[in-house]
């Protein structure tokens, strides 16, 4: 159930700042954003052939992670447009994403999947770039991880890996892209 | 402290804190959990006919079947979970399943289908695929098996249902995550292992882009607990896990390599799944297909397998009294080494068939077999082909084996201790 109830809110917001990107003239007023946000995440639900929208995206593309849900939600209830990470953290996290993905082919002896499990590496890991952005006062990014540990911990999604709260391939290919436009338009 | 100092100070101790909250479990690495030897039967040694009797499981209804697996409830019945539909992919393809009591098998019944996994798990299924079926410690009946959203199989995924009262009833399906690239790519093939503290360890195998065994450990509920990785590249698929001691097991796996010479590959573990030796080949041919194995009681290791290099016309009982690494043919199954690199025409595809026909044993009407077959296999040259072998050992001592008959039909085959002294 929760997992369900997270991936219509993730998908909402997805779709609802897709359509607002795409009529930018409707964001102004917050009323219009959460009607729009519960218009589609209605949408998500309703039934087309006897399947719903969500069901497909679920099917496709599975759960998003919770840091994902998180910067949505900052996105969505951002007034004006901010940067919410710094060019530099987008590349470092589109590598990384890259590379984990990768490694997840099984083609190379790495796999960095598995220590999401049970090892404390990772959580600990996760804990203390949360604080780093905590300090250095990027208090989304510190959210979205820390909802992420707290979600694995408390099993809100069908993953028991705590990668799949961290990451997600959606994620993934935003931050490359964003970071390959971004050269494109500097260069 | 002064106060400003103390409002930066205290978020760090609560994210401290969260940190160590979330961790806190993987701060104390239990030891590694051991393997559950499977207990000898009791009956093998009283045993005196030698007993080989066969039987076909399904009814030509669906046309095509593939991929069966067979568990021995607690209760002495059988369980077998085979998928079925138009052609192996099809869109209707559903998990059939059906159990043997005293000999004769029940009707099959529908014991999933892709509208069912869908609603269970809240996320589009377009195919399903494999099924593997197992008694856990806990004596709960549970049937793990594939499904597809989009693309072949290299983009598969795993459901898990489960039965707390062998078969009668079933929980709704859950998904397993297994996969960190949109949870692609994870199949099941093999039958598990146990774990002393009540886990199961069940081998999977990972197709897209690089092919290579896995060991799922789920624990007593069902959740993902690891994910071992027993390769990587792309050379090997389906492992077959045998416990030798509670610490030690040999694995055995399909190839998939494109370079020859093919032969099934042999890998083993002394920590009991945590790590895997790298992979080595044994000198037992592989046509890419899957096989069965398990160990006896005086640790050989008996093995099913086409035990051909390019073809699944041949389907032998092999034995291995090295730990896998050499093998020896005990008995032919099925034999159509005569037909190898050859398509026979429909005429001398039917002769043989019907000849086939007359071994099965119970089965159903010859003239609707023959016609599934020759559906199948026949496109228009015909061919031959047993595969997905899978092999189980019952608490009474007894051996079943399942397998996909010439793409069309289940095939049971039980034999007995006696039997198999007979041929070792």
């Amino acid at each position: 159930m929760i997992p369900a109830i997270l991936a219509t809110f993730a998908y909402g917001l997805a779709l609802t700042l897709f359509f607002f990107r795409c009529a930018p003239a409707l964001r102004a007023r917050p009323g219009r954003k959460a009607l729009a946000l519960a218009a589609v995440c209605a949408l998500l639900h309703l039934p087309v052939a006897g399947i719903t929208l969500l069901v497909l995206l679920r099917g496709a593309l599975g759960d998003l992670s919770l840091v994902s849900l998180v910067l949505l939600g900052v996105f969505f209830i951002q007034h004006r447009r901010q940067s919410i990470v710094t060019l530099l953290q987008v590349r470092i996290f589109a590598s990384l994403g890259l590379a984990f993905s990768l490694c997840g082919f099984g083609l190379l002896p790495l796999d960095p999947y598995e220590p999401g499990y049970d090892s404390a590496i990772l959580p600990c890991l996760v804990g203390g770039l949360a604080c780093l952005f905590w300090y250095r006062g990027n208090r989304a990014l510190s959210l979205a991880l820390l909802a992420a540990l707290s979600g694995w911990r408390l099993h809100w999604l069908d993953s028991t890996n705590l990668w799949d709260y961290l990451l997600d391939v959606p994620l993934i290919i935003a931050a490359l892209g964003h970071a390959v436009a971004t050269r494109a338009k500097t260069a | 402290m002064n106060r400003a100092c103390l409002r930066r100070a205290l978020p760090l101790a609560l994210i401290a804190c969260l940190t160590l909250w979330a961790g806190w479990p993987g701060f104390f690495e239990l030891p590694p959990s051991r393997f559950v030897l499977p207990p000898h039967p009791v009956a093998a040694q009283a045993e005196e006919t030698p007993r080989l009797e066969s039987t076909l499981i399904n009814p030509p209804d669906p046309l095509s079947v593939h991929a069966a697996s067979i568990a021995a409830l607690p209760d002495g019945r059988l369980f077998a979970v085979w998928f079925g539909g138009l052609r192996e992919g099809s869109m209707d393809v559903k998990i059939y399943a059906a159990d043997n009591q005293n000999g004769a098998w029940s009707p099959q019944r529908v014991l999933a289908t892709t509208a069912q996994t869908t609603a269970d798990t809240g996320r589009f299924v377009r195919k399903l695929g494999n099924p593997v079926a197992f008694v856990t410690p806990q004596g709960e009946l549970w049937v793990v098996y594939v499904s597809v959203a989009l693309g072949g199989w290299a983009t598969s995924q795993l459901n898990l249902i489960t039965s707390p009262d062998l078969g009668k009833s079933w929980r709704p399906a859950r998904r397993l995550i297994t996969a960190p690239f949109l949870n692609l790519s994870t199949l099941v093939k093999g039958y598990p292992v146990f774990f002393e503290n009540g886990d199961t360890g069940l081998p999977v195998y990972f197709e897209l882009g690089g092919k290579q065994g896995e060991l799922l450990i789920l624990s007593p509920q069902g959740d993902v607990r690891r994910v071992t990785r027993m390769d990587y590249g792309s050379r090997s698929l389906q492992p077959i896990v045998m416990a030798e001691t509670p610490a030690r097991a040999v694995a055995l796996l399909r190839d998939s390599d494109d370079r020859p010479p093919h032969r099934v590959w042999r890998t083993e573990t002394t920590d009991a799944g945590r790590r895997w030796s790298p992979l080595a080949q044994t000198d037992l041919p592989n046509p890419n297909s899957a096989l069965a194995a398990l160990r006896l009681e005086d640790g050989k290791l008996l093995a099913v397998a086409n035990d051909v290099e390019n073809e699944r016309l041949r389907l032998s009982l092999l034995v291995s009294a090295d730990d896998g690494w050499h093998w020896r043919v005990l008995h032919r199954f099925e034999d159509k080494e005569d037909f190898l690199q050859q398509s026979p025409d429909a005429a001398a595809f039917r002769t043989r068939l019907t000849e086939d026909i007359q071994t099965l044993g119970r089965a159903p009407d010859p003239a609707e077999i023959i016609r599934n077959v020759e559906r199948n296999l026949c496109k228009p040259r015909c061919g031959w082909r047993y595969d997905y072998p899978y092999l189980i050992r019952a608490a009474d001592g007894d051996f079943h084996l399942v397998y996909t008959w010439n793409g069309s039909f289940i095939r049971h085959l039980r034999f007995n201790r006696a039997w198999l002294e007979e041929k070792l």
